[in-house]
């Protein structure tokens, strides 16, 4: 559970999101080994002899995407390197998903090495790089201010990404694991008294369920893949209620041709917004209107297929003008998705007296914008950050970080082999060994289990006690 | 008179036993003191011993040079193996005792052990001198002196005992209390709680009707505990199951008002997985029986205990649920049951090695300190008498770790965590489970044991012997092929045994294995795989566990640790980086902070951590 300085570290040294280049650094004895079998140089050079500091391009080969990753390697042999190990980093383009593919690769590559490879804790590299030496005594305070720095902000991250939906699924799938797990060691500890002790067929069967679930969990489901591309927003409203401003507002630039004539907006525009390191895809209805009357001509078939697919919708109103008309005229039924209500144009006069929204969107989170002087603006973000954080929005794949990503792996891999276990019909001590490491796995999400947890957890479902 | 020892141990139960008899086989001059010489190890609940994880225990106390096991197989009158259908890790052997006949074995044996002076004497205040105990005063004001002082006290610290409304002071029922020792615990500084235990009524076994009742037999060939017996040769007695019925519950739900435990007259907390009958039908109403053993108590007694149905309900009501009971229709109680509270002292404020943090040379053991069972308190007995011999002979600590022992991780649990009701061992607790198996007690143990003089060399060469055979059979068995496989590969398959390979193999026929060298084979061969995993897991777990932390360690001037760690920090003190890990509230970037800091003043942490690297890593040092 402990991070151990022998294990070979990994971590993507970049910021996360998106930037033109990242890196990958690894550090520790299998650092070598490992990306060497897994590069292609582009030139006939062996790894080992380029000198330390100093670069070499090629290709790393996905088989699983059948891809060739573009490469830059950089080797820092030890100890002249920041951990005073050895140390490898793969220079990239600063592409998520592709940074995804290459650490699943590298981690995969740990069932074959002897001190394992592994995921680094929030600053594990400064405490190496002090435990062997690198920083002086004098910069203790400070390394360890960094990791305690480090591991906090993670921790905010973590946990704040992790709120609503996602959590929720990771916790039924935290439950059912301590579940079984009280059950196979109740029939272990208590198998002289009078309970009910679990079945075998029952053991897989549970056991089945936790893999699909957390099979699921690691899926990038269909609304995921669209969430990688960012969260499908889309702005809805009557012609020149001011949805291209409000996007340039949001986006802080000039993007589309704005103009007070109605329909300037031609074509379905879509543009990324980002969120605090999430991504929305903002896509404008705009250009699908009826320009020359000033209204919609009807829900043309592509607005509907636009709408159906949102995962937010932006219904966008003109606050100078009267509400209820408004909605008259662009009223959507089935509305599903989650919807914000913008009132924009705040700064003009209000030239109807009719302001009140309509009852029908009362239900909504209502904000007041002004494109022009930047009114609401935050207020907007914050709302569409909250509809993600909140859980209102299916967007796993592009939410679990690649840390909480790979402890959701090892559990799988540790639930595979209780499955085995209990196929191959071994006592339930060797069972419970692999279910114990799958639950370890899954609370460096959550937060750790406890061998009380399981004992209580017993107690409240057997009645134990002779 | 006699008045000075080495070692004065308090409390003559199952963990004082153990803790006198160690110390005084290490040479130190030692007195037992009990309240009553008529009860020395008294199983104050049920007639048994061992049991899951129990088992265990008692078989590791044994390999240590303990006596409990030896006693157990001289007067046992049931010996059952349990958990046979599962792997042998977590089989447990467990046995019903006589005891009385145990009860004289045991005092005998402390009585014939030279150093070992038994005396009838209550303590009531300790003489101390600087943070260090250099004595006990007695009952009467006699002062005596001892080097050093384990209380081994049971319940009998202000023990306060229920039946119904009836309140009576007492460590058992009809027996004394100790009434003032606590008080001087809490006057020397220490944090003192109170737990709550139970026992439930015991019966006349003539007027019991047993033709209505299951009979449950011990194994047929019975297994002794100690490794030192040969075989087990007193008669064997069965148990009999019944259930409670509606009717019971009937009985127990229109009583509750009259229950101690509901009416508020108990506040203390009790064991989880011990609870009265009253707790089982409120909590569990969905449950329309519960199991009764009826369990005989000796040999030489027709008294019956009836274990399951704990509770400290009023006469009349225990007289009504007895009676609801097929066979137990017209049976007489000879004794009600009763609940007990009773003050411990919570055991976060002891070393590893038992010593108290706030006083040199003080040692608690046993349920002083939160545990429950015989076999707990005799662990701890045993290591606390090792210690304070060790400690008076200026030598280091004994302390098992979690990977080697029960004990270990029983002790380490304690003083880690602590507990909130009385403590019970469990083989869930113990991660490395498949290594602490009962069947090499003596393999992991025996060495401490001989080390600190408590095994024979006799016992001792014995070991060597099985070893050594062991060594060879497992290197001619990975080496003889038959056909395209060795006699390894062969015995590896599910259903293979050693007499399927005497069958095929002249040579091992002719080295006429015994049981006990077979069994450590097939379980190496068998479980090669889930062995490797779990000695891996230790390796690692050792490299943590010998980063120790030193005493000058200053937790309030490490600014980076959360609050949370730092008080726990403070609190527990952990001796190594691995201890301080398992504390509630330490969180791994603590412990990176802890190593930094540690590293940071010089403290060689990185040797351990990674020896290869050490020189570079502090060329300062």
């Amino acid at each position: 559970m402990y991070p151990e300085i022998q294990d070979t570290i990994v971590a993507v040294s970049t910021p996360s999101g998106r930037s033109f280049h990242a890196i990958i650094r690894i550090s520790g004895s299998e650092a070598i080994p490992c990306v060497k079998s897994l590069f292609a140089p582009a030139t006939n050079i062996s790894l080992e002899d380029i000198p330390s500091y100093s670069s070499v391009k090629g290709y790393i080969h996905s088989s699983k995407e059948r891809i060739n990753i573009p490469v830059s390697l950089y080797l820092m042999k030890k100890p002249h390197s920041y951990t005073k190990e050895d140390v490898v980093e793969i220079h990239t383009i600063g592409s998520p998903p592709l940074l995804e593919i290459l650490l699943d690769i590298l981690l995969s590559e740990r069932n074959g090495m002897k001190n394992g490879i592994r995921f680094s804790q929030p600053g594990e590299f400064t405490k190496r790089a002090f435990l062997h030496g690198r920083i002086d005594l004098a910069q203790a305070e400070s390394a360890m201010r960094i990791i305690r720095a480090q591991t906090d902000l993670e921790l905010t991250a973590a946990v704040a990404q992790l709120t609503g939906n996602l959590s929720r699924q990771i916790r039924q799938v935290q439950d059912k694991a301590v579940s079984l797990c009280a059950q196979i060691e109740a029939a272990i500890d208590f198998s002289d008294q009078d309970i009910e002790l679990i079945p075998a067929n029952e053991i897989i069967r549970q056991l089945e369920e936790l893999r699909t679930a957390i099979s699921r969990l690691l899926r990038p489901s269909e609304t995921g893949k669209i969430s990688q591309g960012g969260i499908e927003t889309v702005l809805y409203g009557k012609p020149n209620v001011g949805k291209s401003s409000l996007i340039n507002a949001l986006l802080g630039k000039k993007r589309s041709i704005v103009s007070d004539i109605p329909g300037t907006t031609r074509d379905v525009v879509t543009d990324i917004l980002e969120i605090g390191g999430i991504c929305f895809k903002l896509t404008d209805t705009a250009g699908v209107e009826d320009a020359k009357n000033n209204k919609i001509a009807g829900l043309t078939e592509t607005v509907q297929s636009i709408l159906k697919r949102a995962q937010i919708v932006l219904f966008v109103f003109d606050g100078s003008l009267d509400l209820s008309e408004q909605f008259l005229e662009i009223k959507v039924d089935n509305l599903t998705a989650n919807t914000i209500i913008i009132v924009n144009k705040s700064d003009l006069k209000r030239t109807s007296s009719h302001f009140e929204l309509p009852p029908e969107l009362a239900t909504y989170p209502v904000v007041y914008t002004s494109a022009k002087t930047g009114e609401g603006l935050e207020k907007l973000k914050g709302l569409l950050l909250e509809a993600i954080l909140g859980g209102r929005i299916d967007a796993i794949p592009s939410l679990m970080s690649m840390r909480q990503k790979d402890a959701l792996q090892r559990s799988l891999q540790s639930v595979q082999c209780a499955v085995e276990s209990a196929q191959r019909n071994e006592s339930h001590e060797f069972i419970a060994l692999d279910v114990r490491a799958a639950i370890d796995a899954i609370g460096e999400v959550l937060g750790s289990v406890t061998t009380e947890d399981i004992l209580s957890k017993i107690f409240s479902e057997f009645c134990i006690g002779k | 008179m006699h008045t000075e020892f080495d070692v004065i141990v308090v409390g003559a139960g199952h963990a004082g036993c153990e803790a006198a008899l160690a110390s005084a086989r290490m040479g130190m001059s030692t007195a037992l003191f009990s309240i009553n010489l008529d009860t020395v190890a008294q199983m104050s609940c049920n007639p048994a011993i061992g049991g899951l994880a129990k088992g265990q225990l008692v078989r590791e106390i044994d390999a240590l040079g303990g006596e409990m096991a030896k006693v157990t197989d001289e007067t046992g009158i049931q010996f059952r193996m349990l958990n046979t259908k599962k792997g042998p890790a977590v089989h447990s052997p467990r046995a019903q005792a006589d005891k009385k006949a145990y009860q004289v074995s045991m005092k005998k044996r402390v009585e014939s052990q030279p150093n070992l002076f038994l005396r009838q004497e209550i303590a009531d205040n300790f003489i101390v001198d600087k943070k260090k105990v250099i004595g006990i005063i007695g009952q009467s004001g006699l002062q005596y002196k001892a080097k050093a002082v384990i209380l081994t006290t049971g319940t009998f610290l202000k023990g306060l005992i229920h039946i119904g409304k009836f309140i009576t002071s007492g460590g058992r029922i009809g027996e004394l209390t100790s009434e003032k020792l606590s008080d001087s615990l809490r006057r020397l500084g220490f944090e003192v709680g109170r737990l709550k235990t139970g026992t439930p009524p015991r019966l006349n076994g003539r007027t019991i009707d047993y033709k209505a009742l299951t009979p449950q037999y011990g194994d047929e060939n019975p297994q002794p505990f100690s490794f030192s017996t040969e075989k087990i040769n007193r008669s064997q007695v069965p148990c009999y199951i019944t259930y409670t019925n509606h009717n019971t519950h009937k009985i127990v739900m229109s009583n509750l008002s009259r229950a101690p435990l509901y009416t508020g007259q108990i506040q203390s907390v009790g064991p989880r997985y011990c609870p009265s009958l009253e707790d089982k039908i409120v909590r569990f109403s969905g449950k329309d029986q519960h199991q009764v053993f009826l369990e005989p108590e000796g040999l030489n007694t027709l008294e019956i205990y009836c274990n399951g149905i704990s509770t400290s309900m009023p006469h009349d009501v225990q007289e009504a649920i007895v009676h609801s009971i097929t066979g137990l229709e017209t049976t007489e109680i000879v004794r009600y049951g009763y609940a007990i509270e009773y003050d411990f002292v919570p055991p976060t404020q002891l070393q590893p090695s038992l010593e108290t943090k706030l006083i040199e040379n003080l040692f608690h053991a046993g349920q002083i300190n939160g545990t429950s069972g015989y076999e707990e308190a005799a662990a701890q007995g045993i290591m606390a008498g090792i210690n304070a011999a060790l400690k008076i002979q200026k030598k280091e600590p004994f302390l098992l770790d979690r990977s080697e022992a029960y004990i270990g991780v029983l002790i380490d649990d304690l003083v880690t965590k602590g507990t909130q009701e009385p403590y019970r061992m469990f083989t869930s607790r113990a991660e490395y489970r498949l290594l602490l198996r009962h069947d090499n007690a003596d393999r992991r143990l025996m060495k401490y044991g001989y080390r600190y003089g408590l095994i024979s060399e006799q016992q001792w060469s014995k070991l060597q012997e099985k070893e050594d055979t062991i060594t060879d059979v497992l290197t001619y068995m990975d080496k003889k092929l038959i056909g395209p496989d060795t006699l390894a590969k062969i015995l590896s398959r599910p259903d293979c045994t050693f007499d399927h390979l005497f069958a095929i193999d002249a040579e091992l026929c002719r080295r006429h294995l015994s049981k006990e060298v077979k069994e450590q084979v097939e379980i190496e061969i068998k479980y090669k795989g889930y062995i490797e995993r779990q000695h891996i897991q230790v390796e690692k777990f050792k490299r943590m566990e010998d980063c120790k932390i030193p005493s000058w360690v200053d937790y309030q001037n490490i600014s980076e640790l959360r609050k949370e760690a730092r008080q726990k920090l403070l609190q527990i003190r952990p001796v190594s980086l691995a201890q301080a890990s398992r504390i509630s509230g330490v969180s791994p970037a603590d412990i990176s902070i802890l190593m930094i800091h540690l590293a940071g003043k010089g403290k060689k942490i990185t040797d351990c951590i990674n020896p290869e690297e050490s020189e570079k890593a502090m060329p300062h040092q």
